[in-house]
């Protein structure tokens, strides 16, 4: 007679941790767009599922270095479990930015970042005299 | 100096992470370039219903638009940007279409009326509860007396 042993639930034959209290974790890159107006660099980074306490934007040096970390655990039917996402991407800052003035805001899972430029970068006006 | 170099963007060994992922048949739900991907994307179900997960970064909730005809479940998000296209200069464009579109073709049937979708912080999921005939039924297995 051959007897089946079922596994314990939540266990599979590596014997490793419970599914249901593992978490996984999950780097990505975000996809970012950059662009340039008049006043600022802008760039804009995809992050869904952010929420502010978790975003890290910081100066090292002459980069600037984007980190930001989703908690996320999708409805029961959605296989995957609980995963943290860590967000991280760097950029290399050049001359000609008020470094000081850098702001950073979250909104619907998107990070905006807005690198003023200095005023002697900023577009001036030529008055052409007649 | 041309206005590339003031600001580089440094990743390019993300190609690399790319490919390793695709290589490796890794989900790129969180991942990498939008517009390559198309939009990320995951389904599942349980006994009672069908869930979608979508994401949709830069969409206020308001902006989606979901609908059901028939079969196929239609999502329309429509991101807003916070500036006039012709006052700024693109150096980098990774995030793909200002318009995220899809259809998917819902295989049971789903009770109508009681469809469900929550968006928060550019995660939208959406449940679509079964309809009665469409659960499993549970057959009772009697004794022989």
């Amino acid at each position: 007679m051959t007897t089946t042993t079922l596994a314990k639930p939540g266990t599979n034959t590596c014997g490793t941790v419970p599914a249901e209290t593992k978490e996984r974790i999950q780097h990505a890159v975000p996809a970012v767009d950059l662009y340039e107006t008049k006043k600022d660099y802008v760039l804009v980074a995809d992050v869904p599922g952010a929420t502010p306490e978790n975003v890290d934007v910081r100066i090292e040096g002459e980069d600037l270095a984007i980190e930001v970390t989703v908690m996320h655990t999708p409805v029961p039917g959605i296989p995957g479990g609980a995963t943290r996402v860590i967000y991280k991407r760097e950029f290399a800052l050049g001359r000609g930015l008020s470094r000081e003035d850098i702001a950073a805001t979250l909104k619907h899972g998107v990070l905006t970042v807005t690198l003023p430029k200095t005023p002697e970068r900023q577009p001036r006006q030529i008055k052409v005299n007649h | 100096m041309t206005t590339n170099m003031l600001f580089n963007v440094l990743n390019n060994a993300s190609q690399l992470q790319r490919e390793v992922d695709r290589i490796l048949g890794a989900t790129s739900f969180w991942g990498h370039y939008a517009a390559e991907n198309g939009p990320a994307l995951r389904l599942g179900q349980d006994e009672e219903a069908l869930y979608v997960e979508m994401t949709v970064p830069g969409v206020a909730p308001e902006d989606i638009d979901l609908s059901l005809e028939e079969d196929v479940l239609r999502i329309v998000a429509k991101r807003s940007e916070g500036f006039d296209e012709k006052e700024v200069t693109w150096h980098r464009r990774e995030r793909g279409a200002r318009e995220i579109r899809h259809r998917l073709r819902i295989p049971v049937e789903v009770d109508q009326d009681r469809i469900t979708a929550v968006c928060k912080n550019g995660i939208l999921t959406v449940t679509l509860p079964k309809a009665a005939a469409a659960k499993p039924k549970r057959i009772e297995v009697k004794a022989e007396k």
